[in-house]
């Protein structure tokens, strides 16, 4: 898996998981910090094949991006669920 | 991406100045799904809400609020609610207006999260809306 992330801004990003014979894009997550809110990581791996890289601490899962909802399972073994919004839209049916 | 499910009334809050999108707060209300939002719940008191202790701040933050061409767009700030402790079992995942006083607390939306959720002290829920095309949007 290779992983670029900026910890001073952006704090998703898309990247590919090469794992299981497969290649696919995940989003990886960070989660903020209980303590102060910050975003930190202490390791990235991928939930399918474990492999990961330690980087500084904090949490960190990968979190797949075409589904309505999951969830990630940091290394203390807590869940970090997650719901993705579909947009509403109200429209007015041709109305100018 | 979970679907967006409309109340009924919110349109016609929308068209009677009932909301001010731009400034007010809008916060997340939790149920079960025996006590699922239907589309004719109008106000918050509507709703049967699970228990909010050990939960962090359900206040979300508005990023924008304006239209590009006539189509008005909202967008909101994911939201991350931490557990400091057990918190109730939910599924539900409402959108309501905490600003206004009369109607007290109008509904907007919900999502349904599709199964149970239950946090334990240390976990957290992520509300992800769409960065993109927004919460809602008018046209």
């Amino acid at each position: 898996m290779s992983v670029e992330i900026d910890l001073n801004g952006v704090n998703t990003k898309t990247v590919e998981c090469i794992c299981i014979g497969r290649s696919k894009a995940f989003t990886v997550v960070v989660i903020p910090s209980l303590v102060d809110g910050s975003a930190r990581l202490i390791e990235m791996y991928c939930l399918n094949c474990g492999r990961g890289t330690k980087i500084m601490d904090g949490y960190i899962g990968v979190r797949e991006a075409e589904t309505k909802t999951d969830v990630i399972t940091d290394r203390q073994g807590r869940k970090h669920h997650c719901l993705k919004a579909e947009t509403g839209y109200l429209k007015s049916g041709g109305f100018n | 991406m979970a679907t967006y499910n409309k109340h009924q009334q919110f349109v016609e809050d929308v068209a009677e100045k009932v909301h001010d999108l731009g400034s007010d707060t809008l916060t997340v209300a939790l149920t079960t799904n025996a006590n699922a939002p239907v589309a004719t719940n109008s106000i918050l008191s509507d709703l049967t809400e699970i228990s909010y202790t050990n939960l962090s701040s359900r206040a979300i933050t508005t990023t924008s609020s304006a239209h590009t061409t006539g189509t008005y767009k909202l967008t909101l700030t994911d939201l991350v609610l931490s557990a400091s402790g057990a918190v109730a079992t939910f599924r539900m995942v409402e959108i309501y207006n905490d600003t206004p006083a009369s109607p007290l607390n109008p509904l907007i939306g919900w999502y349904d999260h599709g199964s149970d959720v239950t946090l334990a002290s240390g976990e957290t829920y992520t509300l992800d809306f769409d960065d993109a095309n927004g919460f809602i949007q008018i046209a």
